[in-house]
């Protein structure tokens, strides 16, 4: 870990903070501007898809929490953010609940369905972890599209209201641009302070070997827990964020496809890294909607193109992850790693050792 | 009490082809380690393949299974080489990643070429049912049964017998001391996914003639899932006897539970797979890791 010239780390105050240095003002300072300039002056097609990309962003910090920090897989995901999207739908619309205290509800309820679906993972791990989470995803969906539909509606599909911020709706995607950034905000500061806690130390303990976590004194349990209860908190607030921002829930939304998805934007941006999310999940979406648009402009010339939208998404995703996995296993982070190194001991162009 | 009896048989023959399939699964992860998300996409390539060649190309189907047969062995081994080799040595998550990454490729190949229709073969088997017992069954559903039991039965004999079935074996135990005493391990390696991906073919050959050729088949394939984790993943009988037990249960579910939970037939292996992995980790058969720091 190179830091830049300049930074002494004189008191402890200095040396946690969360924005150390020049670069990271200059980079957070950046961001604020491109956050500010594209609340107010992008059109609704940006901000539909920045929408995307936050929700989706939020949902995969969750999921790095489980398998990029506790190294425990899941790919239920997306049924968890099913849970959190029916919960809140149901309790604004059925209960008349206000959505400022649904949304914290939601992420609360999908967190002890975590748990509930996280206790095979005290017994077992890896792949039979990865199949009882498996056979999780397709048991909740099918209680939501089967079972309660008087409550969910079944594939009919769910009211969700849009949410009243002092007396106004929040119904546009401007409004709702808003409001997704501002959680993911919080969402990624609560991530990056997590990170150096006793839990946080904890989560990667176990990941590196259980064994050894269990026998420095760590329990087990506790910790394997809480790393299921955070990963759904932060997909059930997702969740609830994509219901009532499509204003209606599906059980569509939420398939098996998707749940793999998560796993492949950690993939792909790099396991255990928090920046790695959000070049996952850019890199990933961005490309998909890149096909939408260059198969939407061949659909004048060939009326059959967009047939196609569904099956070239699958090949495209599924390529960008093997290649990923063959040339560049520790993601598009480890990339980044490389270029900050380089970045800081430039005009050198060898360190001893990096990282 | 014949209702009873009818599924059970029922759900023997289908879930003989389960077992077949598993089989092909328990094969790359005893030889390979790489637990196969994509067997079902292997399946539904399989199935398609051979459509090709029966139905689009025209060759008659007894040409056309043995064709598949080569290709499927031929994909195996280039999937080894090119997707799996390089992934010796790699975190578990990432190889299961792979796998996933395996099955949206074939998978959105197969929609991709083939469309989200419909397709069945020439019927080469009589059209009347057979009858035991006073209950009807389809010729499909028991040639499947012979098939995969002849399949079954070929490949224990080719593990109990044969030179490179002991060889797959001995790599499956220890790698390194296999590798000692002069197995060739990347070989090896390679022929496990040869001889997975043509038991998945067949496999998916046996589905396509008991119900359609379609997409679908890739998430029928999936049911593996649960048998292999029942029978456990490390063991061959156990693959058969819980691709059996599957099929079985899966029919009953179908027609006692039916009534009070719709569509619970689809479902019922995942309950039986969350079940199994409550109360027997390891599964019916499985080896049960003792680990060391």
């Amino acid at each position: 870990m190179y830091l830049p010239c300049g930074v002494f780390n004189q008191d402890y105050k200095k040396e946690m903070s969360v924005l150390r240095h020049r670069e990271h003002w200059v980079l957070a300072g950046f961001i604020a501007l491109a956050l500010v300039s594209m609340a107010i002056f992008a059109n609704n097609y940006i901000l539909g898809l920045a929408n995307l990309i936050g929700i989706t962003l939020i949902s995969a910090m969750g999921l790095q929490i489980l398998t990029g920090f506790a190294g425990q897989l899941s790919i239920a995901q997306a049924a968890f953010m099913a849970i959190g999207a029916y919960a809140s739908a149901v309790l604004t619309d059925d209960y008349g609940l206000s959505y400022w205290l649904a949304l914290p509800s939601a992420a609360l309820i999908t967190g002890l369905a975590g748990i509930l679906f996280g206790w095979p993972s005290l017994r077992i791990k890896g792949f039979y972890l990865i199949m009882s989470t498996f056979a999780a995803q397709i048991i909740i969906m099918y209680f939501i599209s089967k079972v309660f539909i008087g409550l969910t509606g079944g594939t009919g599909g769910h009211i969700a209201s849009p949410p009243n911020f002092f007396g106004r709706s929040i119904e546009t995607d401007r409004g709702w641009f808003i409001l997704i950034m501002s959680i993911l905000i919080l969402s990624n500061f609560f991530l990056v302070n997590m990170k150096r806690t006793k839990m946080g130390r904890a989560f990667v303990a176990i990941r590196d070997n259980d064994l050894a976590a269990e026998v420095t004194g760590l329990n087990l349990a506790t910790y394997k827990l809480a790393a299921f209860f955070l990963c759904c908190v932060y997909a059930g607030a997702a969740g609830s964020l994509y219901a009532h921002w499509h204003q209606v829930v599906f059980p569509e939304a939420f398939t098996l496809d998707k749940s793999m998805f998560y796993l492949g934007y950690l993939i792909v941006g790099g396991l255990g890294s928090i920046p790695g999310v959000y070049f996952g999940v850019i890199l990933i979406i961005v490309l998909e909607e890149f096909l939408v648009v260059a198969i939407g402009a061949l659909g004048s010339m060939y009326p059959n193109a967009t047939n196609f939208i569904a099956p070239a998404q699958g090949i495209i995703f599924g390529l960008v992850i093997v290649l990923f996995l063959i040339f560049e296993p520790r993601g598009l982070a480890h990339r980044w790693e490389i270029f900050k190194t380089y970045y800081r001991t430039w005009p050198f162009p060898y360190v001893a050792t990096h990282k | 009490m014949l209702d009873l009896l009818y599924y059970m048989i029922s759900g023997t023959f289908l879930g003989s082809i389960y077992g077949l399939i598993a089989l092909g699964f328990v094969i790359i992860y005893k030889s390979t380690g790489v637990l196969n998300v994509a067997q079902g996409s292997l399946v539904m390539i399989g199935a398609f393949v051979c459509y090709l060649f029966s139905v689009q190309i025209g060759f008659p189907f007894l040409l056309a299974v043995p064709l598949t047969i080569v290709l499927s062995f031929f994909l195996g081994m280039l999937l080894d080489r090119f997707l799996f080799r390089p992934m010796i040595g790699q975190p578990h998550l990432g190889v299961i990643m792979m796998t996933f990454g395996l099955l949206w490729l074939l998978d959105g190949m197969v929609v991709f070429i083939w469309g989200a229709e419909n397709y069945a073969y020439p019927k080469v088997l009589p059209t009347q049912a057979f009858e035991i017992v006073g209950m009807r069954f389809t010729q499909e559903l028991l040639w499947s049964f012979i098939v995969a039991t002849v399949m079954m039965v070929i490949l224990l004999l080719f593990f109990r017998f044969s030179r490179t079935g002991v060889d797959m074996r001995a790599v499956a135990d220890d790698q390194q001391a296999a590798q000692a005493a002069g197995v060739r391990v990347k070989l090896t390696y390679s022929l496990a996914w040869g001889i997975g991906t043509v038991v998945a073919a067949v496999g998916g050959i046996l589905l396509g003639l008991v119900t359609y050729v379609f997409c679908g088949l890739g998430i029928i394939g999936l049911k593996v899932l649960p048998v292999v984790i029942m029978g456990g993943l490390e063991s061959i009988g156990g693959a058969i006897t819980a691709g059996i037990l599957v099929g079985i249960l899966e029919n009953l579910a179908g027609a006692y539970l039916e009534p009070y939970l719709k569509g619970i037939k689809e479902v019922a292996p995942f309950f039986i797979l969350l079940i199994i992995i409550i109360i027997r980790p390891y599964g019916l058969f499985g080896l049960k890791r003792i680990e060391r720091i």
